[in-house]
């Protein structure tokens, strides 16, 4: 298919392109309460192809692109009838000029995974009895739906650059209830990860077990004001949503984010200071990789340290607009400590934000907040299961005097904190 | 004009009657889904422009076999039709037997039963976007750019997107022989203002079941666009509370996809996740109140003959007169509970399984006049776009985020802005304190994404007309 596709685009005279192979094989598993509700199975191949023409106006240099994404039953007729439409859209893209990524002699690294295996249902079958062994979900769990994907890229361009990686993916969702006399209640999760982990997992599916019991138990309340907050759960790897995007070469370039190399961008902190790391090989994340979908080999990049911006992140094209480093699309990030630990941020009265029916993040301004599901106050004596508020903040705002944890933890793609702390909000 | 039928699948037909007969040999039931979806996403913005396909694009087949005591399935999109039957055959025999070989219970089906049916469906419309072109379709945009962007120094960016994507399906089984192809637009509006202290963005979206035609919808809600995103630059946060609301078209069909569109999909009563299963019959809303949901009641992007599981598309009235009355279905969710299934079996694409999703959702209208409504209010605020919205069908609980909200004072409009605002309460509670909808022309918005929990993105439309209600804003 790639030389049917090399041939079409010789056949148009293209002279600059990008062909992104990907083959990806599933098993997938849907259950209700413990029996399969159904299991299927993927085998399919996309090819995602950049077309560039380039041109000048002005004495000035431009390069259109534009893209599409092919399936490997087209014949090459329909593969040619495409490029050629494809290529005179691009023509009326009128975007600065930018370079494509060369041929890479150095070698990325690759992250040993479980999820490779030939035959994945074991795997499968493992996930299943973490989820259904876990402390006290026998007959608390609605449903389930186990994915185990493996996602082989093949990346070449017309400079030459050719190179493949793979990525595993594995995710699950759960649902967990409690019931009593009066309600029902559940908490419905996904988890993604990209290797095979039980007994991590199982322990996650406990906490989410007890947050179902604890949710059952929940009452509703009116409001607490400037009370001490803490942020839990998959929330805090959304807060940091904010700063990745904020140091985004696209942002940046399209005036969207004012953040400036060099200067403190979470303001006069009197909390903690905020460090932020992009690793490409994160373990256990199903979005490590060595390379991103241009082909840039990525490394390691420190973005912001005690609060200052070091440097803008981003794909070859914004990058080279702003004249700064490529650091290639690193989806993995990682953010240091915090100064307290999670007793000390529960020592005093505080009300810990556990369930929300959908944190929102702003990434363009900051706004975060939702509709708490559940949530644990405590009153200097006593926890109190609550549910029902919502909370609403802007981290511009707020985001000088905020705490992180010293425990760590990984959500996927995000490995930091476990918690944030506020020292003062409003829940209403 | 009409939206043609895939070649690709017309050409594909005769191999996959052979696949769905030569399965039919050793399995009781066998269908084939043949999707092939073309389409593009132009997003021209002052600082650049982009051109792909759009994110439906899709070309391949899902075959479903009854394995004897549940369904299994296979995704491919080559076409080696052989290779495809080894493969389902390992689904349904082999991964099966692997499970209850471990000691995981398989849920027990019967088998579908069809009526023999052929029919074929292509939609209508004005000017295809293909045969207008890409230059001429990035110089229109390119134009509403150049518009925002002199419309005010405050604005720092706008960015525009029109997405056109037809849809050819065909599904095949021993029985059915079906096909369709429709045309959807959506367009999108984003403009990017900076004040002295902060930047605010907002999206306004146009949507139908139409071709390029939509533009001229975008051109003409252009300047209230940027106009509504000035206005968020001195938004305030609204004082937390309950108010009477009064919810556009937009907010009142967000309350009606969250509350009575996830709250009766009903994969979820097979699942025992939704409260709604228990309350059908009874009352949930004031009894000014009518819902439906469905492919062929209005004409929107979800819009269709058939679902993916080869039901024919229905208009499913869920609540009458604040009375509970049904829920929709997918094929095997039916099965389960034994009601008839209602043609709202979709996926997010070939590569995934089929759920009870929404079609076209929406309130139908009443008889009171919008401006006695904002005069019946002492103080308020009328809510107007929405953000996002979250179900909770379980517990009725309901989050939606309105874009923004114009305070009312003495039964007038003023602009005071809060924004966003969080409207969040209990689903009977708030659908019961309808106290007024307003008639005139039903609207619908089909310019996003529809997910099921975290996942499973599909396009649904919702909509209805103005609301009067009380609600817990934040």
């Amino acid at each position: 298919m790639i030389e049917k596709i090399k041939a079409a685009l010789a056949q148009e005279n293209i002279a600059t392109w990008k062909i992104v192979e990907e083959k990806v094989s599933a098993q997938e598993l849907f259950l209700i309460q413990a029996e399969v509700d159904m299991n299927r199975s993927k085998q399919v191949t996309h090819y995602h192809i950049t077309v560039y023409a380039d041109f000048e106006e002005d004495g000035q240099k431009y390069r259109g692109s534009a893209n599409t994404t092919f399936s490997p039953a087209m014949t090459g007729e329909e593969i040619c009838e495409r490029i050629r439409t494809v290529y005179y859209a691009a023509g009326f893209v009128k975007n600065e000029w930018y370079p494509l990524t060369e041929q890479i002699v150095e070698k990325g690294e690759r992250l040993k995974s479980a999820l490779a295996a030939e035959n994945v249902l074991p795997i499968v079958k493992q996930i299943f009895s973490a989820i259904y062994q876990a402390e006290g979900v026998q007959n608390h769990i609605n449903a389930t739906e186990i994915f185990v994907e493996k996602h082989a890229y093949r990346v070449m361009n017309s400079l030459g650059l050719d190179i493949c990686f793979e990525q595993y993916k594995g995710e699950i969702e759960v649902v967990t209830h409690a019931e009593s006399e009066e309600i029902a209640v559940e908490v419905d999760r996904m988890y993604q990860f990209a290797d095979s982990r039980p007994e991590e997992l199982q322990a996650q599916i406990t906490a989410q077990m007890q947050e179902t019991i604890w949710r059952l138990n929940a009452k509703r309340i009116e409001s607490l004001k400037d009370i001490p907050v803490i942020l839990s759960n998959q929330a805090v790897a959304s807060f940091f949503d904010f700063y990745y995007a904020q140091a985004g070469a696209q942002l940046v370039y399209e005036n969207i984010s004012s953040a400036k190399i060099g200067e403190s961008f979470q303001g006069q902190v009197q909390g903690d200071k905020l460090t932020m790391t992009l690793v490409p090989l994160l373990a256990n994340s199903s979005q490590s990789a060595s390379y991103d979908m241009d082909g840039t080999l990525l490394k390691d990049t420190r973005l912001y340290q005690d609060g200052k911006l070091l440097c803008y992140h981003g794909n070859r094209q914004y990058c080279s607009y702003l004249n700064v480093e490529t650091t290639g699309l690193i989806p993995n990030i990682k953010v240091e400590a915090g100064s307290l630990s999670y007793a000390a941020m529960t020592a005093t009265p505080h009300i810990e934000l556990l369930v929300f029916s959908d944190f929102q993040a702003n990434e363009v301004n900051g706004v975060i907040g939702g509709e708490i599901r559940l949530a644990r106050y405590f009153d200097g004596k006593n926890y109190h299961e609550v549910t029902g508020m919502s909370m609403a903040a802007d981290i511009p705002t707020i985001q000088e005097n905020l705490y992180f944890s010293k425990e760590m933890i990984q959500y996927d793609n995000y490995y930091g904190p476990a918690h944030i702390y506020f020292p003062s909000l409003t829940i209403s | 004009m009409k939206a043609e039928l895939s070649k690709y699948l017309q050409e594909n037909k005769p191999a996959l009657k052979k696949l769905v007969a030569d399965l039919s040999e050793d399995f009781q039931y066998v269908s084939v889904l043949g999707t092939d979806t073309k389409g593009t996403t132009y997003r021209v913005k002052s600082s650049g422009t982009a051109i792909s396909d759009s994110r439906t694009v899709e070309r391949g087949f899902v075959v479903r076999v009854f394995n004897g005591i549940g369904y299994s399935e296979y995704s491919f999109n080559d076409l080696d039709f052989v290779y495809a039957e080894k493969c389902i055959r390992k689904a349904a025999e082999k991964d099966a037997a692997f499970y209850r070989e471990q000691g995981i219970a398989i849920r027990e089906y019967n088998k579908i039963e069809e009526e023999e049916l052929t029919q074929s469906y292509t939609s209508e419309l004005q000017i295809h976007p293909e045969a207008i072109g890409a230059q001429k379709i990035v110089e229109e945009l390119a134009t509403l750019v150049a518009e925002g962007m002199a419309y005010s120094d405050q604005v720092i960016e706008l960015q525009t997107i029109y997405d056109w994507a037809q849809v050819s399906k065909i599904f095949i089984s021993t029985k059915r022989d079906l096909e369709q192809s429709y045309l959807y637009s959506t367009g999108y509006l984003i403009p990017y203002v900076r004040g002295e202290k902060s930047a605010q963005y907002s999206l306004k979206s146009f949507s139908g079941l139409k071709g390029f035609e939509l533009i001229e919808e975008m051109k003409n809600g252009l300047s209230k666009t940027i106009d509504n995103t000035l206005l968020l630059l001195k938004a305030k946060r609204i004082v937390p509370g309950e108010y009477e609301i009064i919810c556009d078209p937009n907010v009142s069909g967000l309350i009606a996809h969250e509350a009575f569109g996830h709250g009766v999909e009903m994969d979820m009563f097979v699942k025992k996740r939704a409260l709604g299963e228990k309350y059908v019959g009874q009352k949930v809303a004031s009894a000014i109140t009518n819902m439906r949901d469905g492919a062929t009641g209005v004409e929107e992007v979800s819009s269709y003959l058939f679902d993916d599981e080869g039901v024919l598309g229905g208009n499913t009235l869920i609540i009458e007169n604040g009375i509970l009355k049904n829920g929709i279905s997918d094929l095997l969710s039916a099965m389960a509970l034994g009601s008839k299934p209602t043609g709202n079996g979709k996926r997010e694409s070939f590569e995934r399984k089929a759920y009870s999703r929404m079609t076209n959702t929406y309130f139908e209208k009443g008889k009171d006049k919008l401006e006695d409504m904002i005069a019946s209010i002492s103080h308020g605020y009328f809510l107007e776009d929405f953000e996002s919205g979250m179900e909770d069908p379980k517990n009725w609980g309901i989050q939606c985020v309105a874009a923004r909200g114009y305070e009312i004072i003495d039964g007038k409009l003023t602009d005071h802005v809060v924004a966003p605002v969080y409207l969040t309460g209990y689903v009977p509670d708030l659908l019961g304190s309808f106290s007024m909808i307003s008639d005139g022309e039903l609207i619908l918005s089909g310019s996003g994404f529809c997910g099921k929990g975290h996942k499973e993105l599909v396009k649904t439309s919702t909509g209805g007309t103005y609301i009067k209600a009380i609600g817990r804003l934040s």
